[in-house]
């Protein structure tokens, strides 16, 4: 028989939450865990694993709100993910009874990776292949302007609001709103964009608790 | 709106491999605090066109297989 092991997903407050068709819950104290099951000699990094966590990750969320697991934690059994879980089962539970009916957004502006990547057939060597690379870098860094208004328009919706620099020398504004309010929050988006076209930034979600799950 | 949904799909997999509470203990996918796992999607996914190249190169098949070495 082909031993399994469970990707651990996401933690849920009531199981109601994580009752998605391929979807294994696993009890974990007073909460749910989300898990996807595959072969245990399957590497995490098989694509249809990642597509599967990643597609079910979208659809969790976008009925309720949970902590989202960074993907890579996995268990053999339920007993091996409460045990996992068990320094942190406290916390979330109050995050979850605190943020439910909320969903996280994120609104990312400028970097890298909302820049057109260069071909590298468009350029005669690496060199300057590699200094196109770094001058899209450098392209990516956003006005604090932009920032400014994006926040004072999200900030009448949000719950909670934070900024934060990203890696690839952009910015992301992450914010919990109501779920009602979801709506509202790409409107303003929408009202951004009409104002600042030139500016690339993208406003996604609903997500699991990412941002405001990491804060002490 | 194919650009739309290949957006769609890069934002699920960054939230998905690059975000989240890391369990205490776990180190299946980091070393040295690099993310192994997202490290390497990220360096095939960025250069697809590096790869190309190498494949371009690569002698054929048939004469990997004069030569006595296992085929693909």
């Amino acid at each position: 028989m082909t031993e399994l092991r469970h990707v651990l997903l996401g933690a849920h407050l009531r199981p109601e939450d994580a009752a998605l068709e391929g979807v294994v819950p696993l009890a974990a104290g007073p909460l749910v865990l989300s898990t996807i099951t595959t072969e245990a000699n399957r590497s995490l990094a098989s694509r249809e694993v990642v597509a599967a966590a990643a597609r079910l990750r979208q659809e969790l969320a976008a009925r309720e709100i949970f902590v989202g697991i960074r993907y890579g934690a996995t268990a053999r059994d339920s007993e091996e993910a409460a045990r996992k879980c068990a320094p942190h089962v406290q916390r979330w539970r109050s995050l979850l009874e605190q943020w439910r009916g909320h969903a996280e957004l994120t609104l990312k502006a400028g970097g890298a990776a909302l820049l057109r990547r260069p071909d590298r057939k468009e350029f005669a060597s690496g060199a300057e292949y590699l200094r196109a690379l770094q001058s899209l870098r450098r392209a990516g860094s956003v006005d604090p302007a932009f920032l400014d208004e994006a926040e004072s328009r999200l900030r009448p919706i949000a719950a909670k609001m934070t900024r934060r620099a990203r890696e690839d020398g952009g910015s992301e504004i992450a914010l919990l709103v109501r779920r009602e309010h979801l709506d509202l929050a790409r409107q303003a988006a929408e009202e951004l964009r009409r104002a600042h076209g030139a500016v690339p930034f993208l406003l996604s979600g609903p997500w699991p608790l990412e941002v405001f799950a990491d804060e002490p | 709106m194919k650009e739309e949904r290949d957006l769609s799909l890069v934002e699920a997999l960054d939230h998905l491999l690059d975000r989240g509470v890391v369990i205490a203990g776990e180190a299946v996918i980091s070393v040295g605090g690099v993310d192994l796992l997202y490290l390497g999607l990220n360096v095939v996914l960025a250069n697809v066109d590096a790869l190309t190249r190498l494949d371009a190169h690569r002698p054929p098949r048939r004469e990997i297989a004069e030569s006595g070495q296992e085929g693909e």
